[in-house]
């Protein structure tokens, strides 16, 4: 057998459309690039520019050859970029695209934004990870992200009382329903309770994100946080908020494929034509169902022989669909392209595609959280056995 | 334990420096403080008795001359400090910042030749 044909390099170079058989986990792949269209679609080429008021000041010295520092961080971008794409040398290409990310960052004062510190952190991450175990890298990174924006807080004032909070949604942003509620609550009250629920989230997810055995239920409290944020602020924060979710591609179950799907008779080709359009390494083997009980209109089963039902079964086709992911990517940048100056309407698409998302996968969320609740509700009953001895 | 581990590790070290470095210093960069502040401000730079436009500031900083500041305010004295001592050095320009950082009362900073 010839060796060579089954080594990850050879199976999937020069294929952007393929994410297995590399050097990286597909979900690690995924999300890198993922963010490269990020980067692409916010234009970061053109923020690759000479030095202006670096943070190392040595690196002024680049500012005697107009144009060669540019040349060079561009190349490095433009390389790094297309061996992401294009599945060559993908932990390599990580490596250096964050490297790059961060090299721009620290040549200017002026173009310091922490949303693209986020990305460049983890593609070096990345870069640094196994392929087969655990991505604890980027676990402590976010885990660092947490912290960090947790003792940032902590340890202003403006945080302790509420004033930045009332501040920011009253006088920048003007939102319509915190202006409407604080009118019904004493004082300070909601500014108050929305800090200290910010800070006190931020220390949880810091903290309880180390903890494996917690995982699952951090990812699920993160994806609502961050998206509950946005839609009471309007705000992405750059594409922070992006980067967020890209990141959480890390807590979905990848299935392994080839999977078995077997339809019922009436299902619509079109059904069938549309996930064949986006099965770019053809994961899915469709087949007609032969049972004539056909309680099931479409039943899937996983390599791993795990088998899932109607909606699960689409559920678990998407999440292991690169297109899917991309689409989304794709279409929310379009919305922020396009509804740049009408921000009802931004708002209000956006909105629907998180609540339309949110409600189809539901279950899965669902089924990662309910453990947790189980857990949870045996609290009580804990703590009332405890009470004799601490009463 | 692996090198690229160990270069991993170390590179969050670095990131945890930033976060205990952040706390002897009023600026806020790489310390993963995102949006902890907020503070409407306005640049005016005058040069040889000759107000700079509102373009003109934004040009000469590569950043906002007025709005709001997410971050804080102290990032933007920075900016403005360290290209007048040595981009801008020969223009002698005096800046004057004006801002209210979180709702209080108005403040100002000046930056003087």
């Amino acid at each position: 057998m010839d060796i060579q044909a089954l080594t990850p390099s050879a199976t999937s170079r020069l294929k952007p459309w393929s994410f297995e058989h590399t050097a990286m986990h597909p979900k690690m792949l995924l999300i890198c690039k993922l963010f490269v269209l990020l980067l692409f679609t916010h234009n970061f080429w053109g923020k690759l520019v000479d030095p202006f008021l670096p943070f190392i000041p040595e690196m002024d010295e680049f500012r005697a050859y107009p144009g060669g520092f540019k040349a060079f961080i561009r190349s490095a971008y433009l390389i790094a970029t297309l061996g992401l794409v294009l599945n060559v040398k993908v932990r390599t290409a990580a490596l250096v695209l964050g490297c790059t990310i961060l090299l721009q960052q620290i040549s200017s004062k002026a173009e310091y934004r922490n949303h693209l510190v986020v990305i460049g952190c983890v593609l070096i991450l990345a870069g640094l990870s196994d392929r087969d175990k655990d991505p604890v890298l980027i676990i402590w990174q976010l885990s660092l992200i947490y912290f960090g924006a947790f003792i940032n807080k902590i340890l202003d004032p403006a945080w302790w009382d509420g004033s930045f909070t009332d501040n920011w949604l009253r006088n920048e942003e003007g939102v319509y329903w915190y202006l409407w509620v604080t009118n019904y609550l004493p004082g300070a009250w909601l500014p108050v309770f929305l800090s200290w629920a910010g800070m006190l989230s931020e220390l949880l997810f810091g903290l309880f994100i180390l903890f494996k055995k917690y995982r699952p239920l951090v990812f699920v409290m993160i994806f609502f946080f961050h998206s509950f944020l946005f839609l009471i602020s309007m705000q992405r924060f750059g594409h922070f908020y992006e980067n967020l979710l890209i990141i959480l591609i890390l807590s979905i179950d990848w299935r392994a494929w080839p999977f078995q799907v077997a339809y019922k008779k009436g299902v619509p080709q079109a059904f069938r034509q549309f996930f064949g359009l986006f099965d770019w390494e053809k994961k899915a083997r469709w087949t007609l169902k032969s049972d004539s009980s056909l309680d099931t209109w479409m039943d899937l089963k996983t390599a791993e022989g795990i088998p899932y039902h109607n909606h699960d079964a689409v559920r678990v086709l998407l999440l292991a669909t690169p297109a899917f992911y991309i689409g989304l990517l794709g279409f929310n940048a379009l919305i922020v392209y396009f509804l740049e100056y009408q921000p009802n309407l931004n708002h209000a698409l956006s909105g629907l595609i998180f609540f339309t998302c949110v409600g189809y996968f539901f279950p899965f969320m669902k089924a990662k959280v309910v453990p947790y609740l189980a857990w949870m509700s045996k609290v009580p009953r804990r703590v009332k056995e405890l009470s004799p001895w601490w009463a | 334990m692996k090198p690229k581990t160990f270069i991993g590790l170390l590179f969050l070290c670095l990131q945890i420096f930033g976060v205990f470095y952040a706390r002897f210093i009023p600026e806020r960069f790489f310390c993963w403080g995102p949006y902890d502040h907020h503070t409407e401000f306005k640049i005016s730079v005058v040069i040889d008795g000759d107000s700079l436009s509102s373009e003109e500031i934004q040009k000469r900083y590569r950043y906002n001359s007025e709005g709001y500041e997410r971050r804080h305010i102290a990032n933007i004295f920075m900016i403005v400090s360290d290209y007048e001592s040595t981009y801008g050095r020969a223009d002698s320009a005096r800046v004057h910042i004006q801002y209210a950082s979180n709702g209080n009362p108005p403040q100002a900073w000046t930056f003087k030749p």
